[in-house]
C-alpha cells in the first residue's frame, strides 16, 4: 500500500544520513599482523575462526556455549604513560586504603580492574554491553582479559564468563563504574536470566577519589583526561570513544572485524590507566614530600575526611609554593576557614585580607565579622562593609546592608545600649 | 446572596435574562449502596467508617467485587462520586494479604499523580496500615528514585514517565513487574485521539515487560461518560473488560442554563461574544459571593476573561488576586497554587482551560460557567459537574457561541440532556505512531520473530533491521543503535518540542510554553501573546531554536493569525456513494502555512492593522474524508456561488462534526475546491490535523447521511438572512447569496430519511 512505502521512504531518508556517517567513521588504522605485545594464549582456541585470527582471541567453553575472550599478559615493568604496572603493587596498605576509600578493601592483588564498552551511553535495556575487559594481577605479570559479545545470541556465554571472573576476584575496580558500568552490566545479566555472583563483592570506583584530588587541575574528570595529566599516558592511533559503538554495529552488521582491534586496545588501555591512576592517588596519599599543588590537593582530601589537623598542617606547607599561581586562592580560601573554625582567626586575618585585596567577597565579609567581633575595629569593619556593599549582587545586598546598619548603630553606641536594654527585659521576665 | 436568590436575578436581569434559552432543573438523587465483600480487611473499612464512608456506593461495591473475581474492568461514573474508592480498595486489600504484590497508577498528568498519591496516603494512615505510595515522575529526585523502584507498593505516574522513564529501564524495577497485581488508568477518556494511540502501544509495551516478568496485571479502569467506555478501554489496553456503568453516589440539586448571546447585527448575524457574556454573568456571580470555575476553550480567551474579571473586581470591592488563570503553560508551581487556593476557597474565582476538567481536587465550588460548548458533551458534563458535588444547589451556564455548533446545542438544547455522548476514538495502528512503538518496545527486549505488536508486525520489524536500526539474530530482532528511542517519541501529539516563551530585559525569565502547533498561530513575530493576563508583544520568533522573545505591553488591540492549507489525495481507503454525492476517506497530504495576522482591537474587534507572518510550511500525511457533487447538484449553480457554497458547506461541516465524533472543531481542517484534481468535481475535504489520522475522518464517512441532515436541518432553521458565523459562516464582503448557495447544496444531497 501506498503508506507502507511512504514509511519505507521516510526510514530510508534516516539510513541515508546514518550511512553518510559510518562511512566517515571507518578508517582502519590497525593493518592486519600488527599483533599486541605478548599476546597469551588462550583454552580450546579456535585457530579457524576470523574472529580469532583477527583479534588474536579464543573460544572459552561455558554452561552456556562457548565465548570468545582474548587474554594479554603484560610483565609487571610494562610501562603505562610514567607508571610501570607493579608500582600500584609497591604501595602501602594503608594509601590504598585511602585511594578506595574503604579501610578494609583487599590486596591490590586480589583486585579486578575492570572497564566495558557499550552500543551507547544512554543506558537503559537496548544498551549492550559488547566488551568487557577485566585485569589482574598474577605472579609473573599483569593478566588482562576481555570478553567479546561475538553475535548477539551470544549474550549468556560471554556474561556468564565474566561473572565467573568477576566474582573470583575479591574487589573491583572501575572508573565511574558506579553510575555505569556496574548498572548496564546488571541490566544485561537482569535480562539474560544470569545470577550476578560478583554483586556481593566490594566496588571501587576511582573517580571519586580523582574528583578529590584533581578537580582544580584536569580539564575534566574523564579517565581520558586523568590518564593524559597524571599518567602522561598518550594514546597512540586510538579509537575516540564515541566512535566506538559504530564499529560495533559494523561488526554485526556487516562483519567487520579488522577495526574492532582498536576498541580492543582502547579497552585495554583504559585497563591500565585504571591500574596507573589508582598507583599515583595512593603515592600522593602517602609521601611525606609533596609538591605544593600535591599537597594542596591532599590537604583538601584530608578536609573532606573530616582531619583537619592534617589538613591545616598541609596547606601550610603547601601554601608559600603556590604563591602566584592558580591554586592559591581556593587552597588559601579554604586554609583560613580551616583556621577560623580551628578558633586561629588571628592567623586567618592575613589570609583573607589579601584574598579580600584580589577581589573576594567571601573573604571579604570575613575580614568585616573578624574586625567587628574579634580585632573590635569597628571603623575599619564599617568601611570594609561598605567597599563590599558598592560591588555586591542583589542576592546578597540585604545581609550585607544588614551588617552596615548593625557596625553604624555599635559606632553610634546605640547597640550596646539595646544590648543591654534587651538584657534586663530577658531577666525581667525571669 | 445564597445561590438560589442569585438564579433569580440572573433569570430577572434585564440585560440578561432574555439570552437564557434553556434552565433545566436536574433533582437531587438519593444513593444506593453496596456492601463490602466477605473478608475485606477491617483495618480498611473502619478507616473509612472513621472518614465519614460507613458503607460503599453501589459501583464502588460492584467494582470491588469484580476486580477481586480477576476482570479487568472500566468504571463510568460523573465527578464526584468517588471513583478513586473503585481501585484503591482492591489495591489496598491485596497488598495487605499480599505485601509483596504491587500496582501501578497510570494518571493523564503530574498534578493528578500528585493528587491522588496524597488521597492513597490519607486512607493508609487513617488504617494504620503499612503500604508505600510514590509518585515517580519528572520531579522525583534521583536520591528517592531507588526508593520507590524497591519499595513502593504502589507507584503513582503518567503515561509519558512509564514510556521514557520506566519500561526502558524495566530491568531497575524488577521488583514492580515481578509482582505487578494491578495497573490503574484513570481519566480513561483523556486517551484518545492521537495520545490514545501512543498509550494503547505504550500499553502493548507494558504488557510485554509482564510477561518477560511472569506477571499480569488486572486491569482498572475509570472514565468519565463517553459512549463507548468499553471498546475504548478494550482498543487501549487489549483485553476483554468488564463495564461497571451504574452510578450510586447521590447528586445536588443542580440547575443548569443555556445562554445564547444576542444578535447585534442582524444582516451579518453577529451575536455578542461568548466571552462577554461569561463576563457578564461571572461578574454577577462573584459580587454575590459565588465561588465560580470559569472555563474557555483557548488559552487566548483564558486570558481575556481573566483580565476582565480581575478589573470587574478590582473597580468594585478590591480583590482582583482572588481571580487566578489556569491552563497548560503555565508553570506547575503556578498551577499548585491556583489549586490550594481554590480549596481552601481564598480564591473565589478560575478561569480555566480544560486542563481543570480533570479530577484535579479542588473542593466543590458553587457555580460553573462554560464559555462557549466545550466541543464534546463529555468534555460539558465534565466541566458541569466541577460545579455542585453530593449536596446542594449548584449552577451550570453554556454560554454558546456564534459557531455553528454553539448555534446547534442553543437551538436544539435537548442534545445536552438527551443524547448519548460521542465515543472516544483511537487507532493503535496509526503507523507512524505504531512503528515509534515498535522501536522502543525493541530496545525493551528483543522482539520474537514470530511475536504480534499490531498487523503486520514482522514486516515491520524486517524494514526497521533493513534501516540499520534492528539486527536479526537467532530468533529474535535485536536493537542496535546508540540512541534512545523513547526520548524521540512524544506521546502527546505527533510533533515533540514545545516553544519556550522567554520574555526579555534586565532579567530574562522564561514565562511560559506553548506546543508546537500553536506556535505559528499564536507566537509569531509582532503577535500580542496573553500570559497571567498580562498582554507580551513577540519582538523575534525563533523558529529553529523554539523560542520567542517577548516583551511586556500594554495595548488596545489583540492579534489573530490565519492559516492557509493546501491539499493532495494520496489513497482512498474506501468510498461509496450517497444522494448526489461521492463519499470517501483516504489519504491525504497538506501543506499548512500561517500567512498573515489582523490586528483587533479588544472590545470592538475592529480591524485596526494586520502584518504578514514569515514562518516555514509545515507538511504532513493525514486522513481525511471528503465528498464530491454530482453533476446534478452543482448544475444548478454558476461557478461563484457554487465556490460560495462550498466554503459554506465546509465551515459548517468542521464546525458540526463534534456533534459526531468525539473532537473538537481544532482537530480539523476543511478545505473546499471547486474542481478537485483527484475527484475531478466540486470537493469538501475534512482532514485530521493530526499526522496519520486517529480515525476521525473514517467515523464522519461513516456518519455521512447524518451529517448532511445535522447540517441541513441548521442551516434551514437558522434565522439569520444570509449567513452567520452560526451556520455556513459569515456573508463576507458584499456577498448576500452563500447561506443561499450552500442551502441549494445541501437540498441536493441530504437524504430525507436521514
Amino acid at each position: 500500500m501506498l503508506k507502507r512505502e511512504r514509511v519505507l521512504g521516510a526510514l530510508a531518508e534516516l539510513a541515508g544520513k546514518r550511512k553518510e556517517k559510518n562511512e566517515e567513521r571507518t578508517p582502519d588504522d590497525h593493518p592486519p599482523g600488527n599483533a599486541p605485545p605478548q599476546a597469551g594464549d588462550t583454552a580450546g582456541a579456535h585457530a579457524d575462526s576470523p574472529l580469532a585470527e583477527i583479534l588474536h582471541g579464543g573460544w572459552r567453553q561455558t554452561e552456556y556455549g562457548p565465548a570468545f575472550v582474548k587474554d594479554i599478559n603484560f610483565p609487571l615493568h610494562h610501562v603505562h604513560g610514567n607508571m610501570p604496572l607493579n608500582r600500584v603493587l609497591g604501595q602501602q596498605r594503608d594509601a590504598i586504603h585511602r585511594a578506595l576509600c574503604d579501610r578494609k578493601s583487599p590486596p591490590v592483588s586480589s583486585l579486578g580492574f575492570f572497564d566495558t564498552e557499550t552500543t551507547g551511553l544512554s543506558g537503559g535495556t537496548g544498551t549492550y554491553v559488547f566488551l568487557a575487559g577485566l585485569g589482574s594481577f598474577e605472579k609473573n605479570g599483569f593478566h588482562l582479559r576481555q570478553y567479546f559479545l561475538s553475535s548477539l545470541e551470544d549474550e549468556r556465554p560471554m556474561l556468564s564468563a565474566l561473572a565467573q571472573d568477576l566474582a573470583s576476584l575479591e574487589g573491583i575496580v572501575t572508573y565511574n563504574g558506579r553510575s555505569f558500568d556496574m548498572p548496564v552490566l546488571e541490566t544485561r545479566a537482569t535480562l539474560a536470566r544470569l545470577p550476578m555472583p560478583w554483586k556481593n563483592r566490594p566496588h571501587f570506583d576511582l573517580l571519586r577519589p580523582v574528583r578529590r584530588l584533581y578537580r582544580h587541575r584536569l580539564p575534566s574528570c574523564r579517565l581520558s583526561d586523568a590518564e593524559s595529566h597524571i599518567l602522561r599516558f598518550q594514546r597512540q592511533g586510538d579509537v575516540p570513544g564515541h566512535l566506538i559503538p559504530a564499529l560495533y554495529f559494523d561488526y554485526i552488521r556487516a562483519g567487520r572485524i579488522g577495526p574492532l582491534r582498536g576498541v580492543f586496545r582502547h579497552n585495554g588501555d583504559d585497563i591500565l590507566s585504571l591500574v596507573g591512576v589508582l598507583a599515583s592517588v595512593a603515592a600522593l596519599l602517602s609521601q611525606e614530600a609533596l609538591e605544593a599543588s600535591d599537597a594542596a590537593a591532599v590537604a583538601r582530601w584530608w578536609e573532606l575526611e573530616n582531619e583537619p589537623d592534617r589538613a591545616r598542617a598541609l596547606y601550610q606547607s603547601a601554601l608559600p609554593g603556590l604563591e602566584g599561581g592558580e591554586d592559591w586562592p581556593w587552597a588559601a580560601g579554604r586554609y583560613a576557614m580551616l583556621l577560623k573554625r580551628g578558633g586561629a582567626r588571628k592567623e586567618a586575618a592575613p589570609l583573607w585580607h589579601r584574598l579580600w585585596s584580589r577581589g573576594d567577597r567571601g573573604a571579604g565579609i570575613e575580614i568585616a565579622k573578624y574586625l567587628e567581633h574579634e580585632a573590635r575595629d569597628l571603623p575599619a569593619a564599617k568601611e570594609v562593609t561598605r567597599t563590599i556593599l558598592a560591588s555586591c549582587p542583589k542576592t546578597e545586598r540585604k545581609k550585607v546592608k544588614h551588617r552596615l546598619e548593625r557596625l553604624r548603630r555599635k559606632l553610634q553606641g546605640g547597640w550596646y545600649g539595646k544590648k543591654n536594654i534587651r538584657r534586663k527585659t530577658s531577666r525581667g521576665n525571669r | 446572596m445564597p445561590l438560589s436568590d442569585v438564579l433569580e436575578s440572573l433569570k430577572n436581569d434585564p440585560q440578561l435574562g432574555a439570552g437564557f434559552a434553556e434552565w433545566r432543573e436536574l433533582p437531587a438523587l438519593p444513593a444506593t449502596y453496596g456492601e463490602f465483600p466477605e473478608g475485606f480487611d477491617v483495618r480498611l473499612s473502619e478507616a473509612l467508617g472513621r472518614s465519614g464512608i460507613e458503607r460503599l456506593y453501589s459501583h464502588q461495591a460492584e467494582a470491588l467485587r469484580t476486580v477481586m473475581a480477576g476482570r479487568n474492568v472500566v468504571v463510568v461514573t460523573p465527578t464526584a462520586s468517588g471513583k478513586t474508592l473503585c481501585y484503591n480498595l482492591p489495591v489496598l486489600q491485596t497488598i495487605l494479604k499480599n505485601p509483596e504484590a504491587r500496582a501501578l497508577y497510570l494518571f493523564p498528568t503530574k498534578a493528578l499523580s500528585q493528587d491522588q498519591m496524597e488521597e492513597v496516603h490519607d486512607l493508609t494512615t487513617e488504617a494504620q496500615i503499612n503500604v508505600k505510595s510514590f509518585t515517580y515522575d519528572g520531579d522525583t529526585p534521583g536520591e528517592a528514585r531507588r526508593k520507590v523502584r524497591e519499595a513502593g507498593h504502589i507507584v503513582v505516574t503518567n503515561p509519558d514517565m512509564l514510556h521514557t522513564g520506566i519500561l526502558p529501564h524495566h530491568t531497575k524495577w524488577i521488583k514492580l513487574f515481578e509482582n505487578l497485581r494491578y495497573v490503574v488508568i484513570d481519566e480513561l477518556h483523556q486517551y484518545r485521539g492521537v495520545f490514545g494511540s501512543h498509550v494503547a502501544n505504550l500499553i502493548r509495551r507494558l504488557h510485554r515487560i509482564c510477561h518477560f516478568y511472569n506477571s499480569r496485571p488486572i486491569f482498572i479502569t475509570c472514565s468519565a461518560t463517553i459512549a463507548n467506555p468499553r471498546e475504548l478501554a478494550e482498543e487501549l489496553i487489549g483485553k476483554p473488560v468488564s463495564l461497571i456503568d451504574q452510578n450510586g453516589a447521590p447528586r445536588g440539586r443542580k440547575i443548569i442554563a443555556i445562554y445564547n448571546p444576542p444578535v447585534v447585527n442582524k444582516e451579518l448575524g453577529i451575536r455578542r461574544s461568548s466571552v462577554h457574556a461569561a463576563r457578564m454573568i461571572g461578574t454577577k456571580l462573584l459580587q454575590a459571593g459565588v465561588q465560580t470555575l470559569v472555563f474557555a476553550r483557548s488559552r487566548v480567551r483564558v486570558e481575556l476573561l481573566l483580565r476582565y474579571l480581575r478589573d470587574a473586581l478590582k473597580t468594585r470591592v478590591g480583590e482582583a488576586n482572588k481571580v487566578e488563570g489556569y491552563r497548560g503553560g503555565y508553570l506547575p508551581n503556578e498551577r499548585r497554587a491556583v489549586e490550594r487556593g481554590l480549596r481552601e476557597g481564598r480564591i473565589r474565582a478560575v478561569v480555566a482551560t480544560n486542563a481543570l476538567e480533570l479530577g484535579i481536587d479542588i473542593g466543590s465550588l458553587d457555580a460553573s460557567i462554560l464559555t462557549g460548548y466545550p466541543g464534546t458533551l463529555a468534555s460539558a458534563w465534565q466541566q458541569m459537574g466541577r460545579a455542585g458535588r453530593r449536596s446542594g444547589l449548584s449552577l451550570s451556564v453554556i454560554v454558546t457561541s456564534s459557531s455553528p455548533l454553539g448555534q446547534y446545542i442553543a437551538k436544539n438544547p435537548q442534545y445536552i440532556f438527551d443524547t448519548p455522548p460521542e465515543a472516544g476514538l483511537i487507532d493503535p495502528e496509526n503507523l507512524l505512531v505504531r512503528i515509534s512503538h515498535v522501536k522502543c518496545a525493541a530496545f525493551e527486549l528483543p522482539f520474537r520473530k514470530e511475536e504480534e505488536f499490531g498487523p503486520d508486525t514482522s514486516e515491520l520489524l524486517e524494514l526497521l533491521s533493513q534501516e540499520n536500526v534492528l539486527v536479526p539474530a537467532g530468533d529474535s530482532y535485536h536493537w542496535m543503535a546508540e540512541s534512545f528511542p523513547a526520548e524521540g517519541v512524544s506521546l502527546r501529539s505527533a510533533s515533540i518540542d514545545n516553544f519556550v516563551i522567554i520574555e526579555t530585559g534586565a532579567k530574562a525569565r522564561v514565562i511560559g510554553e506553548l506546543d508546537r502547533p500553536s506556535a505559528p498561530l499564536l507566537i509569531h513575530d509582532e503577535a500580542i501573546y496573553m500570559h497571567g493576563g498580562t498582554q507580551y508583544h513577540v519582538d523575534r520568533l525563533d523558529w529553529k531554536e523554539k523560542k520567542a522573545y517577548v516583551k511586556k505591553v500594554d495595548v488596545d488591540y489583540y492579534t489573530d493569525a490565519n492559516l492557509a492549507v493546501d491539499l493532495e489525495v494520496l489513497d482512498s481507503f474506501s468510498s461509496t456513494r450517497h444522494k448526489g454525492t461521492a463519499v470517501d476517506h483516504g489519504e491525504v497530504a497538506t501543506k499548512y502555512v500561517a500567512t498573515i495576522f489582523k490586528k483587533l482591537k479588544l472590545g470592538t474587534n475592529e480591524n485596526v492593522g494586520w502584518g504578514k507572518i514569515q514562518i516555514p510550511e509545515e507538511s504532513h500525511h493525514t486522513t481525511a474524508y471528503w465528498m464530491a457533487l454530482e453533476d446534478e447538484v452543482a448544475a444548478g449553480l454558476p461557478e461563484a456561488r457554487l465556490e460560495e457554497g462550498l466554503v459554506g458547506l465546509a465551515y459548517l461541516l468542521r464546525h458540526i462534526a463534534p456533534i459526531f465524533v468525539m473532537c473538537d472543531a481544532r482537530d480539523l481542517q476543511a478545505v473546499a475546491q471547486v474542481r478537485s484534481t483527484f475527484t475531478r468535481r466540486p470537493t469538501i475535504f475534512v482532514c485530521e490535523n493530526q499526522p496519520g489520522g486517529v480515525g476521525m475522518a473514517r467515523k464522519l464517512f461513516e456518519v455521512h447521511p447524518k451529517l448532511m441532515r445535522a447540517a441541513y436541518d441548521l442551516v434551514r432553521h437558522c434565522d439569520c438572512e444570509c449567513g452567520c458565523p452560526g451556520c455556513v459562516g459569515p456573508a463576507i464582503g458584499e456577498s448576500t447569496t452563500s447561506k443561499e448557495a450552500t442551502l441549494m447544496i445541501l437540498e441536493g444531497v441530504t437524504d430525507a430519511e436521514a
